[in-house]
């Protein structure tokens, strides 16, 4: 058995998630204008000042054009083929509890691993459930109230803390910063708000869910979580979507603001349907993820990456006060066609700033992985530290690995550093485990997961344990 | 600005009376390239930390006519060279003042293997015109382009097979006079299968004087030849682009050490491609930037054949209010297993002005390969520059010393001792005149 | 325990072995010898089945099994344990994590109870401590920045843990200084039993000092030219290969370290 044929085999295992789920949608026409985004906001009956924040992004985007330098190659979008609101009928009055939740939906959670009772729900973490365009859900809603903390819809959010809102939406990427994420502004459906008091340490682990189901349809969701001065929170979120054969838009944007000795640690774990063995169908998620930090505070990114046909997204954080810290821990693995092109960006501003990215891609099959990263130290980032570090690990000979790491620096007292290497699951690695009686199908995952250890070690404990039975999975196959 | 379009324009129209029919070919597609291309922007990747237009400002894309050349007086040039050659290095001495040959200074009669295009007989002319402007890609490269539209004459360096020259080609390129026109080097070295040589290539402007050049370098190292190809541009005042493209055969050896003094704008494209199995390329090179100096060093390692390996080492020293710019890629294709392939760029940031931009590249199309690239920027230890100062080395002589000693690695490797001393004396009093007291 | 009948195989299309025979019974220590080149490793690797070393001809028959056609982490469940000469480094994956993925995969595969966590850590640590390395060790990544002689003590005490039937010793002496030497002669010595066989592969008689062998083998182009006792080593120490004249493409090779 060659390491070639062991590897080729488990190239073709399946997505877990790929059911769809049947129920009455509502959802609009193909189609884009002003009117569409009328509807939109009138739909979640927004307050003026957000159909006008929608009105003046879409016009932004208008003259905006389609980003090109990523290393990453799809066919023109044609943004009037897709339908920028789907919703349950069953969400037409928005259930006050989980008693008034379609079962429907409560099974396809159930489905997927996420039990949406309290009773029953991983002890100690709070959901929002996010099903196409609307959010279903949020669970220990009243539990996380009685320390102060907000985690609802940003749908309820813009009527029910309109002053947050409009202090903090857009500051972070602002509806121009680039064509995704100006799209966002215009049509973004819902998403999750989180606003932790004060010095307040979030009691439980606060996650979101998003599922797109309906066809033709694209999600875009905004999160926005408030750290207030000196408290803590940790974040995650999950993403799965029905196999289908045609490419469904997801274009998210995500703005984390840790205030003075705030810290905000955001975790993904991204399985969007990648497509099939043939890059037929698939996820293409375009997603804008940016934290600004101040004085004292901490933003820490890790993602693990394993769907989509195409991954676009870079999580950033702008390190604006001085002593701030930002963190950005990546896994990504590209298999049969999928593209990704994906790591961070660290704007060093204030003093004594300091970063690390650890980046470790695995590519597989025909997929082509980049990270691309900046790390720009500004002339008054007085003592920043930057530590880089991209690993890329190869499997079969039709892969590619690529790195594009942009350092700037502009002040002599920074110290920059970054490495890359790269490396493949060699014969002889997989020969010493075989002799050791290990078979070469749980070699390799043992192997890539040793190469992950770094990132993984990051994620919040449950889902650690998930990653790497992702991981698993996705490099699952039947060895002959 | 627009002074530079209208230039292209008329390039492209070919008013001039060219020398050298012969190489009217290779004018000729050079000129039709260019229709296709603008001066690059900030919006070319390539060139995006440059401000390009503004750079260029004032400066003459035009070549220098050789009549003009001749026209000035010969006589100082005698006393410019005894102070600008290295001396004591035993080589075959080629000299070019302002990008024309100045047969007086140089050893033409007994420099073995080489030619002007001008002099060239008709099969010289026939090889010349099948290689130039063949070891590359084209696409989007507009300077080098510029060079090829007004080719009127160049340096054939073409050693034949097996041959092991006894001593360097050392060529010497100086700029002297007020703004001449551009000066257009244009060098084609060819080593044949098996053969040996070294190039020492020199750099100046003696007099200071401000200047252009645009060069264009290709050396091709076939099957078994080994070429070691030291550069040292020392012209500080010169506003200089090259272009410099290397194509390897099988198990071939491509040595280079570079020493660059940035200018005003000073911009190094190196692309290397590894065409035959077995081929090994060395790059080692140093950029110093201090004032309001530019300089920008572009490499790129077309890793195409199998077993291939190589290795590149840059260090940069990045002063006052200074931009250095950095972009190494290594370019891994599909075929190409069992690639080793290394990159390092370590900086210093001397000054709070000064800015430092580097992007190390890695893209691998192939799996079994062995690929790792490295950047640093930071400033210098403090540990290091407390022990000397407890020793009772000044501040600033401290910084000056551990500044050289950081370049070090890269000057030491190179081969000839006449040449090191050489770089090294230069290198030294350049950093006597740094302002050390300002900086931290 | 094993009998290989007329063994013939190539590695990368070159015939390496050519017609090679030999029994191991329970508990015999056999020791292989031979100049460089003979063939000794291509010996070991066809026996673990590492690709690229195919048997064109012949049979081996492993505890009542035809080893040529399992696949190679079957025959290490079966009992072959493989000591690599140049054992390679996994980033990432701990010592201990690989050890017990291992452990387990081998009890699975012989019905024998797996280990707690507590009980495999008591044993790992017993193991460590037989081969002199500190159990700090277990928490590093499998061979990662070991020196030579680390490796090859790592390799002896995955060799304890797994408790094979027949261990193969490809040149695991080569490389160590005598205090290692005697670690890994002292391992070997712990395993033997008379269940258990031992083929020991070496170009010097020194481990045998140590390592007292039932029979001794002179493997030389592909062929075994010459078996005997323990007696045979001490004569190939002193006069070098070149005597058995065997027509191989090496002449006398030096023997003194």
């Amino acid at each position: 058995m060659s390491d070639s044929n062991v590897i080729d085999e488990r190239l073709n295992s399946g997505y877990d998630a790929g059911f769809i789920t049947d129920i009455e949608m509502q959802t609009f026409d193909p189609g884009l204008d002003e009117n569409v985004i009328r509807k939109i906001s009138a739909k979640k009956n927004e307050p003026k000042f957000m159909l006008e924040w929608r009105l003046n992004a879409y016009r932004q985007w208008l003259a905006m054009e389609r980003p090109s330098w990523a290393h990453v190659n799809y066919p023109e979008i044609d943004f009037n083929a897709i339908a920028y609101y789907s919703s349950p009928k069953s969400q037409e009055d928005a259930p006050k509890s989980l008693a008034e939740v379609d079962p429907e939906l409560l099974r396809t959670y159930e489905k997927l691993g996420i039990p949406l009772h309290e009773q029953e729900a991983l002890a100690g973490v709070a959901v929002d459930i996010v099903f196409d365009s609307v959010s279903i859900i949020t669970t220990f809603k009243e539990k996380l109230a009685e320390s102060g903390v907000i985690f609802c819809s940003l749908s309820e959010a813009v009527i029910n803390h309109p002053e947050l809102i409009k202090k903090y939406l857009g500051s972070v990427v602002p509806i121009n910063d680039n064509f995704y994420a100006a799209l966002n502004c215009a049509v973004f459906s819902d998403g999750s708000f989180v606003y932790i008091p004060k010095g307040v340490r979030c009691p439980m682990e606060l996650s979101t869910y998003f599922r797109i189901n309906e066809m033709n349809t694209g999600q875009f969701e905004r999160t926005l979580i408030i750290a207030d001065e000196g408290s803590y929170v940790s974040y995650l979120e999950g993403c799965t979507a029905p196999s289908r054969d045609e490419n469904q838009l997801h274009g998210a944007v995500v703005e984390l603001v840790a205030l003075k000795g705030a810290q905000i640690k955001y975790s993904t774990v991204q399985n969007w349907y990648p497509g099939d063995a043939d890059g037929k169908g698939g996820i293409y998620n375009f997603v804008t993820k940016r934290g600004i930090c101040h004085r004292d505070a901490k933003i820490s990114w890790t993602q693990v990456e394993t769907g989509s046909a195409i991954t676009w997204k870079y999580p950033s954080v702008i390190l604006l006060g001085d002593n701030s810290v930002g963190e950005f821990y990546s896994v990504a693995l590209t298999r049969n066609a999928q593209q990704a092109d994906t790591g961070t960006k660290m704007i060093h501003l204030g003093r004594n700033t300091r970063s690390t990215i650890i980046s470790k891609g695995i590519s597989a099959g025909k997929g082509s992985n980049s990270y691309r990263g900046l790390v720009n130290i500004s002339p008054k980032a007085q003592g920043a530290r930057n530590f880089t570090q991209c690993d890329s690990l190869l499997i079969g000979d039709k892969c590619a690995a690529h790195t594009f790491p942009y350092i700037v620096s502009k002040n002599p007292s920074a110290i920059v550093e970054h490495e890359a290497t790269t490396s493949k699951v060699s014969e002889d690695q997989l020969f010493l485990c075989q002799q050791r009686g290990i078979d070469p199908e749980k070699a390799v995952s043992m192997i890539v997961n040793g190469f992950c250890k770094s990132v993984f070690k990051e994620l919040p404990m449950e889902f650690a344990v998930e990653a790497g039975k992702l991981l698993e999975v996705s490099l699952e196959g039947s060895v002959g | 600005m627009n002074n530079l379009t209208s230039i292209t324009t008329d390039f492209t129209h070919g008013h001039q009376a060219h020398k050298n029919p012969w190489l009217k070919s290779v004018r000729d597609a050079a000129r039709s390239r260019l229709k296709g291309l603008k001066l690059p922007t900030q919006k070319t990747e390539d060139w995006k930390y440059l401000k390009l237009e503004k750079l260029l400002v004032n400066e003459q894309l035009e070549a220098q006519s050789v009549r003009e050349l001749h026209a000035k007086s010969a006589d100082d040039i005698d006393k410019l060279l005894a102070q600008s050659l290295i001396s004591g290095l035993d080589g075959y001495r080629l000299v070019f003042v302002n990008g024309v040959f100045v047969s007086k200074l140089s050893h033409i009669n007994s420099t073995p293997y080489s030619v002007l295009f001008s002099e060239a007989n008709p099969a010289q002319q026939a090889l010349i015109v099948a290689h130039l402007d063949t070891s590359h890609n084209y696409y989007n490269d507009y300077f080098s382009s510029l060079n090829s539209a007004q080719l009127e004459d160049g340096l054939l360096i073409h050693i034949p097979q097996d041959c092991i020259v006894d001593k360097p080609f050392y060529i010497v390129n100086l700029t002297i006079g007020e703004r001449p026109k551009a000066n257009m080097m244009r060098l084609l070295i060819i080593a044949e299968r098996g053969s040996k040589a070294t190039l020492i290539e020199h750099e100046d402007a003696p007099l200071k004087h401000a200047g252009m050049v645009n060069t264009v370098i290709e050396c091709f190292v076939n099957d078994k030849a080994h070429l070691i190809h030291n550069r040292i541009q020392l012209d500080e005042s010169v506003t200089s682009l090259c272009s410099h493209r290397v194509k390897q055969g099988r198990s071939s050896i491509y040595q280079q050490h570079q020493i660059s003094l940035a200018s005003k704008l000073k911009r190094n494209d190196i692309t290397v491609s590894l065409q035959g199995e077995y081929g090994r390329t060395d790059i080692r090179g140093t950029f110093c930037a201090r004032h309001q100096q530019t300089i920008d060093t572009h490499t790129c390692t077309e890793h195409i054949a199998p077993n291939c390996s190589s290795n590149e080492v840059f260090r940069g020293l990045v002063d006052n209010q200074a931009n250095a710019v950095f972009n190494g890629r290594i370019h891994i294709h599909p075929n190409a297993q069992k690639t080793l392939a290394e990159l390092s760029n370590k900086n210093l940031l001397l000054s709070d002005l000064a800015t430092i931009n580097t992007k190390p590249e890695l893209e691998i199309y192939a799996d079994d390969v062995k690929c790792s690239h490295g950047a640093t920027v930071g400033q210098i230890d403090s540990e290091s520059l407390f022990y000397l100062q407890s020793r009772g080395i000044p501040r600033g002589e401290a910084k000056r010393l551990l500044s050289l000693a950081f370049i070090a690695e890269v000057v030491d490797q190179l081969g000839e001792n006449s040449v090191r001393d050489f770089v090294t004396q230069r290198l030294s009093s350049l950093f006597t005149s740094l302002q050390y007291e300002g900086a931290n | 325990m094993l009998k290989i009948t007329n063994l013939t195989a190539k590695v990368y299309g070159k015939e390496i072995l050519k017609g090679l025979n030999i029994e191991v019974k329970p508990g015999e220590v056999h020791a292989i010898m031979g100049p460089n080149g003979s063939g000794k490793s291509t010996l070991s690797n066809v026996l673990a089945g590492r690709d690229k070393y195919a048997a064109t001809d012949g049979r081996i028959i492993f505890a009542g099994k035809d080893l040529l056609s399992l696949e190679p982490e079957d025959r290490a469940r079966e009992g072959i344990f493989l000591a690599f000469q140049y054992p390679v480094e996994i980033p990432g994956v701990s010592n201990l994590e690989f050890l017990k993925t291992s452990l387990e995969c081998l009890h699975t595969y012989q019905n024998k109870p797996l280990l707690s966590a507590v009980e495999f850590m008591k044993l790992a640590r017993e193991k460590c401590a037989l081969v002199d390395l500190n159990t700090d060790f277990l928490k590093r990544g499998v061979n990662e920045g070991f020196s030579g002689g680390e490796k090859k003590r790592n390799e002896i005490m995955q060799m304890l843990m797994l408790e094979p039937k027949l261990c193969l010793l490809d040149e695991t002496d080569s490389g160590l200084d005598i205090d290692a030497l005697k670690v890994v002669a002292d391992g070997i010595n712990a395993l033997r039993s008379p269940e258990r066989s031992f083929i020991l592969i070496t170009h010097y008689q020194r481990l045998l000092d140590y390592v007292q062998p039932d029979f001794v083998h002179v493997l030389a182009d592909g062929q075994i030219v010459k078996s005997g006792g323990s007696e045979l080593a001490l004569e190939l120490e002193e006069k070098g290969y070149g005597w058995l004249d065997s027509g191989t493409e090496q002449s006398a090779s030096p023997l003194k370290v």
